[in-house]
C-alpha cells in the first residue's frame, strides 16, 4: 500500500544570500494510511514547516512531496487549493473555526467549497457531529462552544468528505489534559479508520499518542521511535528496579 | 510502603479474604503493580500487629481468614491519605547520567539526552497505548498510567530543558560534522 | 479488560465520491463564501461603520444633489406654458395688434394670446404687469395657480400675486384702484415656475388697450420659420429652449459619481484595515481549500454589503431630506417644486453605482490579501506594508496637477476641472497618512496624555489616514463653496442693487430732477431716516446729481414742480450710446464707496467702473470730453458706480441736486421691509428701488457650512470611537495603572481635536488650493471671505471636536466579558 505522505529529501530555505534560514534540510518521511506520525521537537526545529510543505501551504525549496500518489511540485495555486479541499484536514493549536459560522457550518464548509450541494453537505456535517456527540452544538457559532468542543469540531471538519491526509498542530495546546486526550482519541479514531496523520508537538505526552515518533532538530530529523510495544510489556517494565 | 495503605483502604470497603485482597488491588491498580500472595500476607499480618485489622480469632489460617479494619486502622488510612509523599531523592540516575556526560572528554551529550529521550518517548507510548484500550470507567488503570505518563513527561520535560540549556553554551568540543552524521544513521537504523 | 466499540467504517461514504459541479466549487462555493461574508459584516460591522457611513452619506448627498439639480433649473414653462414659440407685439396701435395676431393665428395656429397692460405700481419704479389671461388657456395653464379667492371674471375683478397684494396692502376682497379703474380683488394667484413673477391677473378680454401681448404657439419648426420670414417687418419672439433640467441633474450626476470614486478611495483604505483583521480568518479558509477567487471573494462581498446597506439607506435619507428641502427650496429657487418630481433613471443609476464603488474599492485589498502566504495569513503576520515615501511627491503631484488643471479650465472646460477636482481631492487622500505621521511624530516630547493617543493615530495609519482624508473632504468641498459663494457674489455683482441696498429717488426715476424746495427736501430726508432706523445698523447716504441750472426748467408730466434734465455719462452701445447715472462726488459719498478723495488726479472729471469710452449725455457742451480715472466698484447696474469730481463740475459749469438717499443696511432686506420703503416713499413722494431678484447665496452658504460641519463630525466620532475602541484595552491598562479619568478625557480629546485640527487645516489647504487654481486669472476675488462661516469651520470644527471628545469620554472602560473570537 502507497503511503497517504510521501516526502522525499524536502529542504525549505528562507530568504536568500547572508540572511537565509535554512528551515528543514532533506528532509524524509512517510506516513502509511491508518497511522499517526508525530513530529517531535523543540520551537523553531523546523516541524511546523514540515506540516506546512506537507499540506501544500508552502512550497519546499527542494525536494518532492507526494499526497497519495500525485506530487505537489509544480501544482498550481488553484489545484493547489482543490488538493487541500479534497484530501487534506488541517487542525490547528487554538484558531480553528471560522467565526460567523456555526458549527455545522464550519464543518460542511470545504464540500461546499468543493460544489457539493448545500443539503448534501449538511446531513454529511450532521452525521460527523452526530458522531462526535455533539449534534445539539450543531446551529451553535464557535465563541459559543468550549474549547474541548472547538476542537473536536476542527477535527470532523478535517476529516469530513472523502480526505485521508490529516496535519495537527498542536491540536489540544489550550486545553485542559482530559480535553486533550479526547481530542487525540478522535484522532487515533480517524487514523484506524484508514487516514493518516502527521502530528506536530513538542510534548512528549501527545507525541506518545502517536504510532511513531519522529525527532526534528534544526530542521534535521535526527531520530525516531522503535514500533511500538504493547501494553502487555509494561509487566516486564515493571520488574525494573525503581527510583 | 503504600501496599500497607492500599490494602487498609480495601478494606475499608468491607471484611475481605486475603485472596481477594490480592485481587482486588491488581484489578485497581491496573495491573501494572504486580504482588505475590505472600507479600499480602506479610503486610497482613504486620497490619493486624499493629492493631490496624483484626481477623476472625484463630479460625482457618491460609486464603480463607477474613480481615476487618479497626477503628485505629481507619484512623491510620485518613491521615495517609492526607498526608504528602516524600521529596523524591535528590540522586536520581538519569540526572547522575548526564552530569557525568558532561566530565567524560568526546562524549556526544545531546546524543545521550536524545537516546534517553526517546527511551522516555517509547516507556511513555506504551502507557498511552494502554489508557487507549482500557475500558473509560477502569479508573484505576487510567489513573496509574497517567501517574506514570506525568512522571515520564517530567523526565522529559527535564531533558529538553537541559538540552535548551546545553545548547545556549558554546560547544567548542563538538565538531560541527558529527551531529550531521549521527542522525542519518540513527535514522537509517530505525527505518522499518 | 474491555476494548472500546471501534466505529464501523463508513466505507459506503467514501467509495461514493461526492458530486461535484464546477472546477473551483462553482456557484456553491461562492454562494458558501458571501454567506460567511454576511455573517462577518453581521458580526463586526460596528467596525465598518467609518466606511458604511461615509458612502451612506454620500449616497444621500448624491441623491439629494441628484434631485436639487434636476429641481432647481427654472423651467421654460415660466413663460411659455406648453408652447414652443413666444412672439411679442406691441400694443401701441390696436389695429396693427389685431391684425398681427389674426396673420399668426392663420399661420402658425392654433395660438393662444395674453395682453398685458403696464400699470404704475404707488411708490416703486417698477410697474406692475396687469394680464388678461384665460386660466384654461390652451397653452398658459401651467402659468398660472389659483392660491386663495377665485378667479376674476368681468372688468371689475382682478387677482394678485402675492406681493404685488402686498405692495397694494390687499386681500381678497379689497377694493383698490389700478389704472385709474376701480377694481375688486376676488383672488391670489401665482405662476408656479416662477414665483417672482409679480403679476395682476384680469379676464380675458377686458383690458381695453393692453400695452402688448404675447402669442403663444406650438408650431413646426418649418412652419414656424415660413410665418416669421413672410412678414414685411421684424418680429419679436422667443423660442423655447430645450429643457435644461436632465442636463443639469446629469451635470450633478457626474460630479456625484466623482464624490463616490474619492469616498471609495477611503473605503479601500478601511477594507485594508478590515482585511487585516481577518488575516487569521483568511488563512484558515485558504488552509481549508478556497481558492485564491474565494479569499477575493470575502472582501468583494463585504464591499458590496455595504455598496447595497448604503445605498437603500442613503437613498432613503437623501429623498428624506429632499423632502424636507423641497418645501424650503420653493421661496429661494421662485418656483413651485414637485417633490416626486425626480430623476427616477438617474437616481436608479446612482443607486447601481453607489452598489459597484464600495465592491470595487474592496477589490485592491482583496487581491492584496489573497497574495499574502497562507503561513504569513495564519499566523497574522501580513507583509511589512511598503513605506508610504513615495506618496508625498505623488501628492504633491496631485495637486499642482489639480490647480493647473483648474487654471486652464478657467471655470469653462468642464473635462479639466473634473480633473482638476480629482486631482485635488487624490491629492489630499494621498497626503493624509503622511500627515497622521507628522501628527504621530510631532508628538514624541509632549506628555503622554497627548504622546499616547497621537502614536496610536499613526500606529494605526491606515485607518486614521482614511479617516483624515474623509474630514478633510468633508470639511474641504464646504469651505470650497463657501469661498466660491463668497467670491462669485464679488465676480457676477448682477442685478440692479446689492440686496442690502435700498435707493430712493425724489420723484420718479427719469432722467431729471425735480425742483424742490430745502423744506420739502428735510421732510422727505426725515421720511428716509425714520424708515431707516427700522433696518439693521443703516446708513442712509444722500445722492447728487449734476444739473445745468441755466436751462430751463420744463413742465413734468403730472403738472407737478419742474424739471431739468440731469448729466448723464454715455458708454457705446450698439450704434448709439446707452446712458447711466451720474452721481456728484460728495465727502460723505466718498466715505461710503471708499474713494480716495486726494489720490485723485486734480484734472479728473469723472470716477467709474466703466471701461469703454464715455461722454457726458444730456449738456449743452457737445465737445465736453470726460477725462476719466477708473475706480473699483460692485457693477450693480442702478448703483451708484460713476462720479463726477468737483473739477468735473467746474468744467460743465453744473450744479449739484439732491436726487434721492441710498440706503444701506447691515443685512439683507427683506420683502417685509420693501413694502414698507415703498408705503413710506408713496406717502412722501419718493420711489424706491430694491433688488429685483432676491435669491442670494447666503442660504448656499449656510447649508454648505452646516452640511460640512456635521458630516466632518461624524467622521470624527465614528473614526475615534473606532480607534480607541481598539485601544481600549491599553486604557484598562492605563485605569489599572492608576489612570484618572481625567487622562481617559485628555486621551479622546487629543485624537479627536489633532484629527479634526489635522482635517481642518488639509480640508482648508485643498480647497484654497482648488480655489487659487479656478481663479487664477483674477485672484482678488478670493480677497472677499465669508469670515463668519470659515470662522465656524475651521475654529468651531476642532473646538466642538475635542469638547465632545473630552465631555464623552469620562466613564470607566467597560470590561469586555466575552472576547471576540477572531
Amino acid at each position: 500500500m502507497s503511503p497517504v505522505l510521501e516526502m522525499r529529501g524536502v529542504s525549505k530555505v528562507y530568504g536568500e544570500g547572508p540572511a537565509a534560514v535554512k528551515a528543514l534540510t532533506g528532509v524524509d518521511l512517510s506516513v502509511e494510511s491508518g497511522t499517526m506520525v508525530a513530529v517531535m521537537g523543540p520551537s523553531g526545529s523546523g516541524k511546523s514547516t514540515l506540516l506546512t510543505i506537507a499540506g501544500s501551504l508552502e512550497e519546499p525549496t527542494s525536494g518532492e512531496v507526494l499526497v497519495e500518489g500525485t506530487s505537489l511540485v509544480g501544482m498550481s495555486r488553484n489545484d493547489r487549493a482543490r488538493m487541500r479541499r479534497r484530501r487534506v484536514g488541517y487542525v490547528f493549536q487554538d484558531f480553528n473555526l471560522l467565526a460567523g459560522l456555526t458549527a455545522v457550518e464550519n464543518i460542511t464548509l470545504p464540500l461546499e467549497l468543493d460544489g457539493m450541494r448545500p443539503k448534501a453537505a449538511r446531513e454529511a456535517g450532521l452525521e460527523a457531529l452526530g458522531e462526535l456527540d455533539l449534534t445539539d452544538r450543531a446551529g451553535h457559532y464557535p465563541d459559543e462552544l468550549s474549547g474541548g468542543q472547538r476542537q473536536r469540531v476542527a477535527i470532523a471538519r478535517a476529516i469530513v468528505g472523502d480526505r485521508r491526509l490529516l496535519l495537527a498542530d498542536e491540536p489540544t495546546g489550550a486545553l485542559d489534559s482530559v480535553s486533550g486526550e479526547g481530542v487525540m482519541r478522535l484522532l487515533k479514531v480517524a487514523c484506524r479508520r484508514g487516514a493518516a496523520a502527521v502530528l506536530v508537538t513538542h510534548d512528549a505526552h501527545l507525541a506518545s499518542w502517536a504510532d511513531r515518533v519522529v525527532f526534528v532538530r534544526d530542521g534535521v530529523v535526527v531520530d525516531q521511535t522503535a514500533p511500538p510495544a504493547g501494553p502487555e510489556s509494561l509487566l516486564a517494565v515493571e520488574t525494573e528496579p525503581r527510583a | 510502603m503504600s501496599v500497607r495503605h492500599a490494602l487498609l483502604a480495601l478494606l475499608s470497603e468491607g471484611p475481605k479474604y486475603g485472596l481477594q485482597l490480592r485481587q482486588e488491588f491488581e484489578a485497581r491498580t491496573g495491573e501494572v503493580w504486580p504482588l505475590n500472595v505472600g507479600q499480602v500476607y506479610t503486610t497482613v499480618q504486620r497490619l493486624e500487629r499493629d492493631g490496624l485489622v483484626e481477623s476472625d480469632d484463630g479460625e482457618a489460617e491460609g486464603p480463607q481468614k477474613t480481615f476487618r479494619i479497626t477503628a485505629k486502622g481507619g484512623e491510620e488510612l485518613a491521615v495517609w491519605l492526607r498526608t504528602p509523599p516524600g521529596d523524591a531523592p535528590p540522586r536520581d540516575e538519569l540526572v547522575i547520567k548526564i552530569l557525568v556526560a558532561l566530565r567524560v572528554p568526546g562524549a556526544a551529550v545531546e546524543e545521550i539526552l536524545q537516546v534517553h529521550r526517546r527511551h522516555v518517548v517509547e516507556m511513555m507510548q506504551r502507557y498511552t497505548r494502554l489508557k487507549e484500550t482500557a475500558d473509560e470507567d477502569d479508573l484505576g488503570v487510567l489513573l496509574v498510567a497517567d501517574a506514570e505518563l506525568f512522571r515520564l513527561h517530567a523526565v522529559s520535560r527535564w531533558l529538553d530543558t537541559a538540552d535548551a540549556r546545553l545548547r545556549r553554551l558554546p560547544r567548542p568540543k563538538t565538531p560541527p560534522a558529527e551531529t550531521k552524521e549521527r542522525p542519518q544513521a540513527t535514522r537509517q537504523g530505525a527505518d522499518r | 479488560m474491555t476494548t472500546r466499540t471501534e466505529p464501523t467504517p463508513v466505507a459506503g461514504e467514501r467509495a461514493e465520491p461526492p458530486k461535484r459541479t464546477a472546477a473551483n466549487g462553482g456557484l456553491v462555493a461562492r454562494r458558501a463564501v458571501v454567506r460567511w461574508a454576511w455573517r462577518l459584516f453581521r458580526r463586526e460591522w460596528r467596525q465598518q461603520t467609518l466606511v458604511l457611513a461615509l458612502v451612506t452619506f454620500t449616497v444621500a448627498g448624491v441623491t439629494c444633489a441628484v434631485s436639487l439639480a434636476y429641481n432647481v433649473a427654472s423651467s421654460p414653462t415660466a413663460t411659455f406654458g406648453s408652447a414652443s414659440q413666444l412672439l411679442s407685439f406691441d400694443g401701441s396701435d390696436p389695429e396693427a395688434l389685431r391684425a398681427d395676431i389674426t396673420v399668426a393665428r392663420d399661420s402658425i395656429g392654433p395660438i393662444e394670446v395674453i395682453e398685458h397692460l403696464q400699470v404704475p405700481l404707488p411708490g416703486s419704479v417698477d410697474p406692475l404687469d396687469l394680464r388678461a389671461q384665460d386660466p384654461q388657456g390652451r397653452f398658459s395653464r401651467p402659468m398660472l395657480r389659483l392660491r386663495d379667492g377665485r378667479l376674476p371674471a368681468g372688468t371689475a375683478e382682478v387677482a394678485l400675486t402675492d406681493d404685488a397684494a402686498a405692495a397694494f396692502h390687499a386681500r381678497v376682497g379689497s377694493a383698490l384702484r389700478l389704472d385709474g379703474r376701480d377694481v375688486r380683488v376676488v383672488g391670489l394667484v401665482e405662476n408656479p415656475h416662477d414665483l417672482n413673477d409679480e403679476f395682476a391677473l384680469a379676464a380675458p378680454g377686458t383690458l381695453g388697450r393692453p400695452t402688448s401681448a404675447d402669442v403663444l404657439a406650438r408650431a413646426g419648426a418649418q412652419r414656424f420659420d415660413d410665418y416669421r420670414t413672410a412678414g414685411d417687418r421684424p418680429i419679436a419672439f422667443q423660442l423655447r429652449n430645450r429643457t435644461t433640467k436632465s442636463l443639469a441633474a446629469a451635470g450633478v450626476f457626474g460630479v456625484a459619481t466623482v464624490a463616490l470614486l474619492l469616498v471609495s478611495l477611503v473605503a479601500a483604505a478601511g477594507f485594508a484595515a478590515v482585511a487585516h483583521r481577518r488575516l487569521r480568518q483568511i488563512g484558515m479558509l485558504a488552509a481549508i481549500g478556497a481558492t485564491d477567487r474565494h479569499l477575493r471573494l470575502v472582501l468583494i462581498a463585504n464591499g458590496a454589503v455595504i455598496g447595497v446597506i448604503a445605498s437603500v439607506t442613503g437613498t432613503a435619507l437623501g429623498v428624506l431630506f429632499w423632502l424636507v428641502l423641497a418645501g424650503r427650496l420653493e421661496e429661494p429657487l421662485a418656483h413651485r417644486i414637485d417633490p416626486f418630481s425626480l430623476p427616477y433613471p438617474l437616481l436608479g443609476l446612482s443607486l447601481l453605482v453607489a452598489v459597484a464603488t464600495p465592491a470595487a474599492a474592496a477589490w485592491w485589498p482583496a487581491r492584496a490579501m489573497a497574495r499574502i502566504p497562507v503561513t504569513a495569513a495564519l499566523s497574522a503576520r501580513p507583509p511589512r506594508p511598503k513605506a508610504a515615501r513615495r506618496s508625498i511627491p505623488v501628492a504633491g503631484l496631485c495637486l499642482a496637477g489639480g490647480v493647473a488643471s483648474l487654471a486652464l479650465a478657467d471655470q469653462s472646460n468642464p473635462l479639466l476641472i473634473i480633473t482638476g477636482v480629482i486631482a485635488i481631492g487624490a491629492g489630499i487622500l494621498l497626503i493624509s497618512p503622511p500627515a497622521v505621521r507628522v501628527l504621530a511624530w510631532a508628538a514624541t516630547r509632549t506628555p503622554i496624555a497627548v504622546r499616547l493617543p497621537l502614536r496610536d493615530l499613526g500606529r494605526y495609519q491606515a485607518r486614521a489616514g482614511a479617516a483624515l482624508a474623509a474630514i478633510s473632504l468633508a470639511l474641504g468641498v464646504p469651505i470650497a463653496t463657501v469661498v466660491a459663494s463668497a467670491a462669485a457674489e464679488y465676480t457676477a455683482e448682477q442685478g440692479n442693487l446689492a440686496d442690502t441696498e435700498l435707493l430712493v429717488r425724489v420723484g420718479d426715476a427719469e432722467p431729471v430732477a425735480a425742483e424742490r424746495t430745502p423744506a420739502e427736501l428735510d421732510r422727505m430726508r426725515a421720511a428716509v431716516d425714520r424708515y431707516a432706523a427700522t433696518l439693521d445698523r443703516p446708513a442712509v447716504v444722500p445722492l447728487d446729481m449734476a444739473v445745468d441750472v441755466s436751462a430751463r426748467p420744463e413742465r413734468s408730466a403730472g403738472g407737478g414742480p419742474g424739471v431739468r434734465p440731469v448729466v448723464e455719462l454715455g458708454t457705446p452701445a450698439g450704434n448709439g450710446w446707452r446712458s447711466k447715472a451720474v452721481y456728484v462726488v460728495t465727502p460723505e459719498l466718498a466715505r461710503h464707496f471708499g474713494l480716495d478723495l486726494p489720490a485723485i488726479r486734480p484734472d479728473t472729471d469723472v470716477l467709474t467702473v466703466e471701461t469703454g469710452r464715455v461722454q457726458f449725455v444730456n449738456v449743452a457742451q457737445r465737445d465736453l470730453v470726460p477725462r476719466v480715472q477708473p475706480v473699483r466698484l460692485p457693477a450693480y447696474s442702478s448703483a451708484p458706480t460713476s462720479f463726477i469730481t468737483p473739477n468735473g463740475m467746474r468744467r460743465g459749469g453744473w450744479t449739484p441736486v439732491r436726487v434721492g438717499w441710498l440706503i444701506k443696511s447691515a443685512q439683507p432686506i427683506t420683502g417685509a421691509q420693501i413694502t414698507g420703503a415703498r408705503d413710506m416713499a408713496a406717502a412722501a413722494g419718493l420711489t424706491v428701488e430694491a433688488r429685483r431678484d432676491q435669491s442670494s447665496l447666503r442660504t448656499l452658504r449656510t447649508a454648505a457650512t452646516a452640511g460640512g460641519v456635521v458630516l466632518a463630525l461624524g467622521v470624527l466620532a465614528m473614526t475615534v470611537g473606532t480607534i480607541r475602541g481598539e485601544a481600549g484595552g491599553e486604557l484598562r491598562t492605563l485605569t489599572a495603572a492608576g489612570a484618572t479619568s481625567a487622562m481617559r478625557r485628555t486621551l479622546t480629546a487629543v485624537t479627536a481635536g489633532a484629527l479634526a485640527t489635522a482635517g481642518t487645516v488639509l480640508g482648508a489647504a485643498g480647497a484654497y488650493l482648488g480655489l487659487i487654481g479656478a481663479y487664477a486669472s483674477d485672484l482678488s476675488a478670493l480677497g472677499r471671505m465669508p469670515l463668519m462661516e470659515l470662522g465656524i469651520t475651521i475654529v468651531g470644527v476642532p473646538l466642538l471636536a475635542t469638547a465632545t471628545g473630552w465631555l464623552i469620554a469620562g466613564r470607566e472602560p467597560p470590561a469586555i466579558a466575552r472576547r471576540l473570537l477572531e
